[in-house]
């Protein structure tokens, strides 16, 4: 008897439980489309103020204002120039900044993550230095959305900052990474100023994101760094120099074949391969039979991309070694 | 109407980028200059429209599922009915081997994304102005 009233309670509980998750998604879904409502009737008036001719932004209230600024804050990240200033220039009048920025300072961890995280969709530079300042936040999350924030604002004045911050392993490398990315190519001077840093691994980051960055002009300040102290800023310079394809860097990298450390003749010789030109071919054939395995590895794919015949020729001689023949191999695929 | 009397006939732009957000503020900005404007929302999508509608210019997204916007500006130039549509890349992608990989796929011009919408219609009314 007992077991019978058990069962059934369970039965009962089971199917209110049932019926409040249906409930729930009911609710979920209908409160989904009345923001896509709500989404389509703002739409004209969003792009309208994006646009600025003419613009007629209506007097929003309650979840209107919030469905209106998640639509610019959308459109923001597509635009820049006047457009992205316009919308900028709406949640500023609004207040939206403003009440941002006082979260930011919060007690309330969450609120300073939505807070970081949202103040570089709203597209104001008056963010820019709180959000350095959120850089030295206790909660790793809000550091990291504060980095991803400065990337968003294009935040040129922020790039020592971040680098720092990385390096510190304040912030994850992968998140700085990517707010410098998108910063562009107006990082690169503040990059440049940081190939003179003392600590090493500002000069290494600065030189890989300066290879991602920038143009060929830039890689004139890169070849002195190839007989920087550090293995690994040398090992930097030479993978930009090849990612800039820079040729006038050229004997500087023959040069560099003869480094003591394997994983930066290895990357110097990555870089000839994608520089090209036959001027570095008998040093990239001499490291491509003798050296140890990475340096030689790299130095035979190189060889490949510029000289093929002459890799087809090395590969049938007696003193080859392995990495020739592995690309004459490849070549014959 | 033109000064025969006879109607003017808009310019037709197609538009093609996978991005619903970064299409609609094109086609916003184009309708708003006078234009009439054509959607794709893949590569594919865009040559067929291309063919289908020979549009006086095209805007295209360079990274573009199906086709990228490269693939799509060689289609169209290896085409007769097509080749001379005047095209114009939309691309995040700004290193100058990018750049000079569009134009040799036959782009007539490119506007950087994040993009301004007044620089892509400065950019149109140069293009078709020449014509």
């Amino acid at each position: 008897m007992t077991l019978f009233v058990v069962i059934a309670v369970l039965a009962v509980l089971g199917a209110v439980a049932v019926l409040a998750a249906l409930e729930h998604r009911t609710w979920l879904t209908r409160r989904e489309a009345r923001r896509r409502e709500t989404a389509n009737r703002l739409r004209p008036s969003a792009l309208a103020l994006i646009d600025g001719e003419d613009p007629q932004v209506p007097t929003l209230s309650g979840p209107d204002t919030l469905v209106f600024a998640d639509l610019l804050v959308h459109y923001s990240r597509g635009l820049r120039g006047e457009a992205d200033d316009r919308i900028s220039g709406y949640f500023e009048s609004t207040g939206a900044v403003d009440r941002e920025l006082r979260h930011l300072h919060g007690v309330r961890e969450r609120s300073r993550v939505e807070a970081a995280f949202g103040l570089g969709d709203l597209g104001s530079s008056r963010a820019v230095p709180e959000l350095v300042r959120a850089l030295d936040d206790r909660s790793a999350d809000v550091r990291a959305a504060a980095t991803r924030s400065l990337g968003r604002l294009g935040a040129t004045t922020a790039v020592q900052q971040v680098i720092a911050a990385s390096v510190a392993l304040r912030v994850p490398r992968a998140v700085a990474g990517a707010a410098l990315l998108e910063i562009g190519p107006q990082a690169v001077p503040s990059l440049l100023e940081l190939l003179g840093h003392e600590d090493p691994h500002f000069r290494a980051d600065a030189a890989e994101l300066i290879g991602l960055l920038g143009a060929a002009n830039d890689a004139d300040a890169l070849p002195s760094r190839l007989r920087d102290g550090s293995p690994e800023v040398r090992a930097a310079t030479a993978a930009a120099l090849g990612r800039l394809g820079s040729g006038t860097a050229r004997d500087e990298l023959v040069a560099t074949l003869q480094d003591r450390v394997p994983y930066v003749r290895a990357s110097a010789a990555r870089a000839l391969g994608q520089i090209g030109g036959r001027t570095a071919t008998a040093a990239l054939l001499e490291v491509a039979r003798h050296d140890e395995f990475d340096p030689a590895s790299e130095a035979a794919r190189a060889l490949a991309r510029i000289d093929p015949a002459l890799v087809l020729r090395a590969a049938e001689e007696p003193d080859s070694g392995p990495h020739l023949l592995e690309a004459a191999d490849r070549l014959r695929l | 109407m033109s000064g025969d009397g006879s109607p003017t006939r808009q310019p037709v732009i197609l538009a093609a980028d996978d991005d619903e957000d970064i299409l609609e503020m094109v086609a916003f900005r184009l309708e708003r200059s006078g234009y009439t404007v054509v959607r794709a929302h893949d590569g594919a999508q865009a040559l067929q429209a291309a063919r289908e509608t020979l549009p006086d210019l095209i805007v295209l997204d360079v990274m573009m599922p199906k086709l990228d916007g490269y693939e799509v500006t060689r289609a169209l130039r290896a085409d007769e009915a097509t080749s001379r549509i005047p095209v114009i890349l939309l691309t995040a992608r700004v290193q100058d081997a990018d750049v000079q990989k569009g134009f040799d796929a036959g782009a007539d011009d490119y506007v950087r994304k994040p993009f301004s919408p007044q620089e892509l219609r400065s950019r149109v009314q140069a293009i078709l102005g020449r014509r």
